[in-house]
């Protein structure tokens, strides 16, 4: 029968059918009532009551009420659906994962006493309830089958791979010896703690400061030194804070939405920002999760971010757009029409048409020219900014801040707008980090150092805005120094930083660094090769406290080891924290205490009298007394707030884990100074008023710029326009338009908001010989650089990091998706795959961050979840140097493995990624002193010998390279005969006599 | 007192009704023809026009269509919306959570073992909320009633008369018992009715604001073998169902080894072996000719049934843009070849 011969039915056929079928008796099924379903109910369920929680408003609880976080019940949710209730006891933590420092809450199951899971603590002022993946996936590192449960010694030659099992007193004893050593042959430069991510505020600088060494050395200048350093030339503050939730308008230099400092807590306030009408612009030559979201997304050419922000500034100015009278009142545009315009009238009209004629040039035809972005979108966004005014929140962090030579600038012409359009300190507007930042004072502090340590602050960086880390290898390789005992904490240079395999032959050489301490949860590629591997706890299991600038407020927040606070409140009594954790894990605050004691047992070389108890002379502190003395005396409000609640304020704070000690902090350079501040000042040329008045007491030592004393006392405010105001503390007392600073210390061609060209400028590549740059620096949101190796959960999600690759590109050079490609940077390359994609800038790749992890031996080394197995070779190079070339092959990818996590005999992804961090030599910027990740690089089709993961380099020629970036550098100027300007930012800031050079004899 | 009109009485019998014939055709979908729902066609004649068999005859008779049964719904054409509407081609996808996301919000529990977007729940759905809709009419709730058939129209036209179409020609071209392809065209004819019906009262708007979107005929910006034929495996981006029986019925036709596997392997090895038979260009005329068929089908059932023209439009922009693909592919081979 075919289609056509078949006569349709009509729709009355069709219902007589249909009446027909419903009375006839197949029809069984009655009427289905329209409405909800009940839930089923499983004859398994136990009988119990769980009502839901609801707010005083009545709407329901997203959070457990906190009056019930010492006995909570809920049903098992890996168990649905039957209903199985478990008790849990509610302890507060902070997440270890990022810098943000993320409330958690650990819940512990009170008839097993272990973490069954970290949710988040809706007491946090920073993240308030809500996390990232990152901060969950604690719980994959807590019980991480790979940890390291025991102190290891080295047996074998360092780098082997060979261990034993050694105790905490044996570590110990030999590294309080060595330091002990150090201290009374006076080598205070030979003890360096050399941190990534501190996570903690306070403590070490006072242990260092305690040992009176000059030790400290972080992972800065591979991160936000340029950043910090173009804000630090605005303000002497170096970080911004922005107030994304009531901004109008936000300029993003970064992908806060999914990375960047305080990722989880900006991304929050941004989200409620746009919600409220904000509109967002994103300059970022990919296609971050970040400018898939924003209204602007101005994918600028890399190294060409500042013309485009003095574009924007030139349209404000030229169409009058900007803040006349905020300039007038806070710029410090006299002292630089008297120092640099001596002919012309010192007037502000004068001035406003000098600004004119200064940036008429970068008009947004030429930034369109130089970026890529069309002028109309800039000329777009500029009115944005002029119409947001003050409420105009911008920040740059890492991105092109520490890519490009000259980085700097960026965060320097991107402030410049703040400045025009008077959003500094607004609401909506952005702060400087100090004003929404507490680090409480501790019960004694010791003095600062007087010794300068070379190794990480050396003379040609005078201007550097953190420690030359990265360079420390070639510093060892110069025999600039030596290290008597190194520690690595939270830190993994052989991987995260440029130049991996001279980072290798600096370690492995035992004359350079007699002794390496690596503190670290997991293995890593450095501490491969350490002396000592000394387990210490994830952020479920230490003690930290600390505060970020996350919005308009000062908070503080206190990390705990949760099993031990909740046994604690149980009745159970511990000696220390290694007691509560997992195997022998321990915490550092205590093991800086105990290594204290054994430096100096008998008290003789003053170190140990800042751990002995306040509250029991001569006796060692403990945990509880050290946090109890901070909580009590030092943090505005808290003991009122505990004492309402009828607890102390330890308990206060071991019960919400964070406390809010002010909120919506604004403008306070706009505070008027009273009388009796004012009382027997004087006022200097600039303005600048002094005091010799000692100041009132605070117990806030968030590090802040200061100049120094001088004979009229300290600086105190500011003259403007009569009146004395508490101002900025720069030298000018305001925001400096013209750096003196700079002037005077080498660089007076940046001494205005202006810009570079780039290492990477698009002028220097020859794009038809695909030559590209090559943008190295993006996280993931799932991912913390090598720390979250160990959960498996982000693993899971993010494991591959291929070379984004633009259609066109990719298309001139006939390779798509997948194909392998070799990646040349200037000292060897790497071999990765491409994906071809619309979200990168032609003429730009970008690989991402964090995979490419790698293990020597199939059974150790870096976290099997995570690494591939890999070889790794030294041998002569071709130019005759001696074991300078490294090749390093990927043998595996990752694999399933046996152990007690049933779920790594379930790892599914084999891709392990490529380690690209090796191929780059170190790019120290001659002023700021950060590296500048950006490479240019020739891209190639892979050959038939190169295997995914292949990495060669020659390290003599990575040595050559950082002597040629080092040429660039000024050492020469070093006025009043200094090592560096003292009111700048210097962490762990010493005493004022070690910034005189010695041959000055000043 | 409620007072009952008269029009409310119709209207519930007119629901009943159509609360039947759902249910009906709901069964025909969900398993092999029972003797039950056989005794039944044949004492209401109506669904299929077969002139009924001896008593002998039916019992090899219902053998067969159960054969066909397996045939079609389980081997060749799976009857999910998931595989029609959704670019992943599989079963159990957002789309299936769509579906039951509707079905939840009215309280409906499919609780057959099959997934949601099965045909045989969506029919059941529809019966269901005829079945209430009655109900409310005989209470004489007129309010609740017409939120109902809003409701069913609402199904219609974003679920099940969006892919019924497609589904219902690709049984039509490969079963080979005259009761499957009765059943299939006689369900898209009573849906499109009901859909006809249901919209009467809905201003053109309303009717029209059917989810459109572009078609592109490009595969992706990469066109490769792969591509093209995950491009022409996809309902979603192709516009038909290109099955597995219809696959092997070409490669017998053009005397060459047909693959096995799933559709994309099968596909590929079809395209491999002609390329490797220097057949391509046959077997790419082959294929315009499936579309051509299919458009033809389109073209006839969208002038009968005008009200569905909206949701349908797109299928048949879809199905343009592959024969466009195809000729410029078959272009490129005759190139190649001269």
């Amino acid at each position: 029968m075919s289609i056509d011969a078949h006569k349709r039915r009509s729709f009355g056929d069709f219902l007589k059918l249909g009446k027909a079928f419903m009375a006839s008796a197949s029809v069984e099924a009655p009427p289905v009532p329209v409405t909800k379903p009940e839930p089923t109910v499983s004859p398994k369920d136990r009988p119990i009551n769980l009502p839901p929680q609801r707010m005083p408003n009545g709407e329901l609880a997203q959070f457990p009420p906190s009056d019930k976080w010492d006995d909570w019940t809920e049903y098992d949710a890996k168990l649905w659906p039957h209903k199985v209730p478990r008790r849990y006891m509610l302890v507060p933590t902070t997440c270890f994962n990022c810098e943000s420092a993320c409330g958690l809450l650990a819940y512990i199951d009170k008839d097993t006493m272990k973490v069954r899971k970290f949710e988040g603590n809706p007491a946090h002022p920073g993240s308030r309830g809500r996390n990232c993946a990152k901060g969950p996936a604690t719980i994959n590192q807590v019980y991480d089958p790979e940890r390291i449960l025991y102190p290891m010694k080295r047996v074998g030659p360092r780098g082997s791979g060979k261990w034993e099992r050694t105790s905490w007193d044996v570590a110990l004893e030999d590294i309080a010896g060595r330091i002990r050593k150090a201290l009374v042959e006076d080598r205070k430069t030979e003890v360096m703690y050399h941190v990534g991510r501190p996570g903690e505020d306070g403590y070490m600088e006072r242990v260092l400061q305690s040992w009176g060494i000059d030790g400290h050395n972080s992972h800065t200048n591979i991160c936000s030194a340029g950043g910090r350093f173009g804000y630090a030339a605005w303000m002497g503050m170096d970080r911004p804070s922005p107030d994304h939730a009531n901004a109008r308008f936000i300029l993003l230099i970064s992908a806060h939405l999914e990375s960047g400092h305080y990722f989880n807590p900006h991304a929050q306030r941004i989200m409620e920002g746009k919600m409220a009408g904000a509109k967002i612009a994103v300059m970022d030559p990919r296609l971050s999760n970040t400018a898939s979201m924003a209204d602007y997304w101005m994918p600028t050419r890399p190294g060409s971010e500042a013309p485009v922000l003095l574009a924007i500034a030139n349209v404000l100015i030229q169409e009058n757009r900007f803040n006349r009278e905020f300039v007038r009142r806070w710029l410090n545009w006299e002292q630089y029409m008297k120092e640099e315009q001596p002919d012309l009238p010192p007037t502000f009209d004068e001035f406003v048409n000098l600004l004119k004629k200064l940036y008429a040039d970068y008009t947004p035809e030429y930034a369109e020219h130089e970026s890529g972005v069309s002028a109309e979108m800039i000329r777009q966004v500029a009115r944005e900014v002029g119409r947001a005014g003050t409420a105009f929140s911008s920040h740059n962090w890492r991105a092109a801040a520490a890519g490009n030579l000259g980085g700097w600038l960026v965060p320097r012409c991107l402030f410049f707008l703040n400045v025009l359009t008077g959003s500094i300190g607004t609401e909506g507007g952005t702060s400087a980090n100090v004003w929404n930042k507490f680090v409480p004072k501790p019960f004694v502090e010791p003095p600062k150092q007087k010794v300068w340590n070379e190794l990480t602050w050396p003379r040609e960086y005078p201007l550097a805005h953190h420690e030359m880390s990265f360079l420390l290898p070639h510093f060892l390789k110069e025999g600039r120094g030596k290290l008597a005992m190194y520690f690595t904490r939270v830190y993994n240079p052989v991987w995260t930083n440029p130049d991996g395999f001279s980072w290798i032959e600096a370690l492995k050489d035992e004359t350079q660094v007699e002794c390496h301490a690596a503190l670290t949860p997991t293995w890593n590629e450095t501490s491969w090769l350490a002396d000592y591997v000394l387990p210490m706890g994830h952020g479920s299991e230490r003690h930290d406290t600390h505060s970020y600038e996350t919005h308009s407020a000062q908070w503080i927040a206190f990390r705990q080891p949760v099993l031990r606070v909740a046994m604690e409140k149980m009745g159970r009594k511990f000696k220390d924290t290694r007691e509560a954790n997992p195997g022998e894990v321990w915490e550092e605050d205590e093991f800086w205490i105990e290594l204290s004691w054994r430096i100096d047992p008998d008290g003789s070389l003053g170190v140990r009298q800042y751990f002995e108890s306040p509250y029991r002379p001569g006796e060692k502190i403990t945990m509880d007394e050290y946090y109890r003395y901070i909580f009590e005396n030092s943090v505005p409000g808290l003991p009122e707030a505990a004492k309402a609640e009828g607890l102390t304020p330890l308990e206060y704070m071991r019960k919400y884990g964070a406390f809010e000690i002010k909120s919506d902090i604004r403008q306070p350079y706009e505070r008027l100074l009273n009388a009796e501040e004012l009382e027997g000042s004087t006022i200097d040329e600039l303005g600048v008023i002094w005091s010799k008045k000692p100041r009132p007491h605070s117990t806030d030592i968030t590090p802040k710029p200061a100049q120094p004393a001088g004979p009229n006392g300290t600086a105190l405010g500011v003259m403007v326009e009569g009146a004395a105001y508490a101002g900025f503390p720069t030298p000018s007392g305001r925001l400096e338009f013209f750096s003196k600073t700079l002037k005077d210390w080498g660089w007076p061609e940046y001494s205005l908001p202006t810009f570079e060209r780039s290492h990477v400028d698009w002028h220097s590549m020859d794009h038809e010989a695909n030559e590209f740059t090559l943008v190295p620096t993006f996280r993931l949101p799932t991912l913390i650089h090598t720390r979250t190796g160990n959960a498996k959960w982000l693993n899971e999600i993010s494991h591959s990091n291929p070379v984004w690759l633009n259609p066109a590109d990719a298309e001139r050079m006939q390779v798509t998706t997948n194909d392998l490609v070799k990646v040349n940077t200037e000292i060897g390359y790497f071999v990765a795959k491409i994906w071809v994609t619309n979200g990168i800038a032609p003429g730009v790749i970008a690989c991402s961050h964090h995979m490419g992890r790698w293990r020597l031996t199939e059974q150790n080394g870096t976290d099997r979840w995570v690494s591939g197995l890999a070889d790794l070779q030294q041998s002569d190079s071709n130019s005759g140097t001696k074991g300078h070339e490294w090749k390093l092959t990927q043998l595996k990818g990752v694999e399933p493995f046996k152990s007690d996590d049933p779920d790594s005999e379930r790892i599914w992804w084999t891709d392990a990624g490529v380690h690209q961090n090796l191929t780059f030599p170190v790019h120290p910027d001659p002023v700021s002193g950060a590296h500048c990740w950006h490479q240019k690089v020739l891209l190639e089709k892979a050959g038939l010998n190169d295997r995914y993961g292949d990495v060669f380099v020659d390290t003599a020629k990575s040595h050559q390279v950082y002597k040629n970036w080092l040429a660039l550098a000024r050492p020469a100027n070093h006025p009043s005969g200094l090592r560096r300007p003292i009111w700048m930012l210097r962490p762990y800031k010493p005493d004022p006599s070690a910034f005189k050079l010695p041959e000055t004899g000043r | 007192m409620v007072t009952q009109n008269s029009n409310s009485i119709t209207q519930a019998s007119l629901a009943e009704a159509r609360a039947g014939t759902y249910r009906l055709l709901s069964q025909l979908y969900s398993h092999e023809l029972d003797r039950e729902v056989l005794e039944f066609l044949r004492e209401n004649p109506g669904i299929i026009s077969n002139n009924f068999l001896t008593r002998e005859q039916e019992e090899s008779w219902l053998q067969a269509l159960r054969v066909e049964y397996s045939y079609l719904f389980l081997l060749n054409i799976y009857p999910y919306e998931s595989l029609y509407t959704g670019p992943e081609v599989r079963l159990n996808t957002v789309e299936t959570e769509r579906v039951q996301a509707f079905y939840e919000e009215l309280g409906f529990n499919n609780n057959s073992e099959v997934f949601a977007d099965h045909v045989a729940v969506e029919l059941e759905f529809m019966a269901t909320l005829a079945q209430q809709e009655a109900h409310y009419w005989q209470k004489n709730l007129k309010v609740q009633a017409g939120y109902l058939s809003g409701l069913a129209q609402k199904f219609l036209q974003e679920h099940l008369l969006k892919w019924l179409l497609i589904f219902s020609l690709a049984v039509q071209r490969t079963t080979r018992q005259a009761f499957y392809r009765e059943l299939v065209e006689e369900t898209l004819a009573f849906v499109c009715q009901d859909f006809q019906q249901l919209s009467e009262g809905l201003n053109e708007k309303e009717v029209a604001a059917i989810e459109q979107r572009s078609i592109t005929a490009k595969p992706s910006h990469e066109r490769s073998l792969s591509n093209l034929i995950r491009y022409l495996i996809t309902p979603d981006e192709a516009g038909f169902y290109l099955c597995k029986i219809e696959m092997f019925r070409l490669a017998q036709a053009m005397q060459l080894p047909s693959g096995v596997g799933d559709r994309f392997q099968m596909l590929k090895s079809l395209f491999e072996n002609a390329a490797q038979y220097e057949m391509l260009e046959k077997l790419v005329s082959a294929l315009i000719e499936i579309v051509q068929g299919y458009e033809e089908d389109f073209d006839r059932l969208i002038t009968e049934f005008e009200v569905a023209r909206p949701g349908w439009q797109g299928w048949q922009e879809r199905l343009k843009a592959t024969q466009q693909l195809l000729e410029e592919v078959g272009q490129t081979l005759k190139m190649t070849e001269s």
